[in-house]
């Protein structure tokens, strides 16, 4: 349960993160933003982030959803920082289900592929039941 | 003063090398390249007494008639008992060699040819090459001078190329001097071709390997010759060799991670 701090602050900065392996509750078709950093050098190329949400079973990943970003970096020859973010749309979630992230730069897998077990939280549309008026008095 | 009527004429008959006068040099280039103006100055001597009247003449013989003449500006002077005097002319060098012929005259109511001498002026080549390629060799691969973007740490190797640019074969040579960025010489060349290079026909000069180890403008002063025995600069190239960039390492990632995740 956010506090009404941290819904201020979410609201002036568009989004309350939670830093992995902290877990997110969702809503299936709210929109994830996941945002990665890293360290590079060499050449200017452009690369692709992926980020997904999926599932991982017997250690094989089972990617439901994902969102891409397309990025440029420069010639350098110095180590240089940056952070991107991919947004995922989440309506290809099944409810009520946890599901697992990766993250990578889809041209550079293996020097880029991160993971996170459990840390999305998916629940259904909001449903009701049991609905009846129990009672009815003067007020 | 009537010098002539003065003199005997058994005196006159006798004299050899002139009768008042004696041409005793002619100051010339022993060569001149066609077209060239060529000054000359010819060095005549009053033998008589008394101070006489002198003048010069000169022309070139090289198989034209009539001779073309010498121009001398000041022809004439007196001249002082013993005394020698200069005369400068000049004339454009033709196309083959000439023989100068210089002529003194002294005064005695009129002008009397007296003495005479002659030179030789053998005609100059021309030298005339042009420098007509240059390349800066690097891991294997090649670029025009100057080149660009030269990735730091390769071994370079320079090549250029002269060409003889008269109608006579020639030997060439070469001279270059590169620097790196720092003004610090790295390579001192010089060579000769081995055999003569035929007209419009090029040679290529190779120098030594040397380290492209510094970022930065390197420079080079390129020296193209001619006649090995006395070497005449035909064409120079002063300026940038290459220009050499820091070698950007293949792409390579670190730290890669999540942040954070959030609704949007």
């Amino acid at each position: 349960m956010q506090s009404l701090y941290e819904r201020q602050v979410g609201a002036i900065l568009g989004a309350l993160g939670v830093a992995p392996p902290g877990k997110l509750t969702i809503t299936q078709g709210e929109a994830v933003r996941m945002t990665v950093s890293f360290n590079y050098r060499g050449k200017a190329i452009n690369v692709t982030l992926r980020c997904s949400i999926g599932t991982r079973i017997a250690g094989i990943f089972y990617e439901s959803v994902y969102g891409t970003k397309s990025i440029t970096l420069p010639s350098t020859s110095d180590w240089i920082t940056r952070t991107e973010y991919a947004n995922i749309n989440t309506q290809g979630c099944s409810p009520s289900a946890n599901y697992d992230i990766e993250a990578k730069i889809s041209e550079y897998t293996s020097a880029t592929l991160v993971k996170f077990d459990n840390v999305i939280d998916v629940i259904g549309a909001p449903e009701f039941e049991s609905f009846r008026i129990t009672d009815y008095s003067k007020v | 003063m009537d010098l002539y009527a003065s003199l005997p004429i058994s005196q006159l008959a006798a004299v050899g090398k002139g009768a008042f006068t004696e041409i005793v040099d002619i100051v010339a280039p022993s060569s001149a390249p066609a077209g060239s103006r060529v000054d000359i100055t010819v060095k005549i001597k009053n033998l008589y007494s008394s101070t006489i009247g002198i003048m010069v003449g000169g022309a070139l013989e090289y198989g034209v008639s009539p001779w073309p003449t010498i121009t001398f500006p000041s022809p004439s002077a007196n001249v002082g008992p013993g005394a020698t005097y200069s005369f400068n002319g000049y004339f454009t060098m033709p196309s083959v060699a000439v023989t100068i012929h210089a002529y003194s005259y002294y005064y005695a109511e009129g002008w009397h040819f007296d003495d005479e001498a002659v030179k030789a002026v053998s005609l100059a080549e021309v030298f005339a090459g042009t420098i007509s390629g240059m390349e800066l060799e690097y891991d294997e691969a090649r670029a025009n001078i100057p080149a660009y973007d030269i990735p730091q740490g390769q071994r370079g190797l320079v090549h250029i190329w002269g060409r003889n640019d008269m109608t006579t074969t020639q030997r060439l040579g070469i001279h270059w001097a590169v620097y790196d960025p720092d003004l610090l010489l790295v390579e001192d060349y010089e060579d000769w071709s081995l055999f003569g290079a035929a007209p419009d026909v090029e040679h290529e000069f190779i120098g030594g390997r040397f380290d492209i180890n510094k970022i930065g403008n390197w420079q080079i002063v390129v020296n193209l010759l001619m006649n090995p025995a006395s070497p005449v600069v035909v064409d120079i190239y002063d300026g940038t060799l290459c220009t050499v960039a820091a070698v950007v390492p293949e792409p390579e990632f670190a730290g890669f991670g999540v942040n954070d995740y959030s609704k949007i």
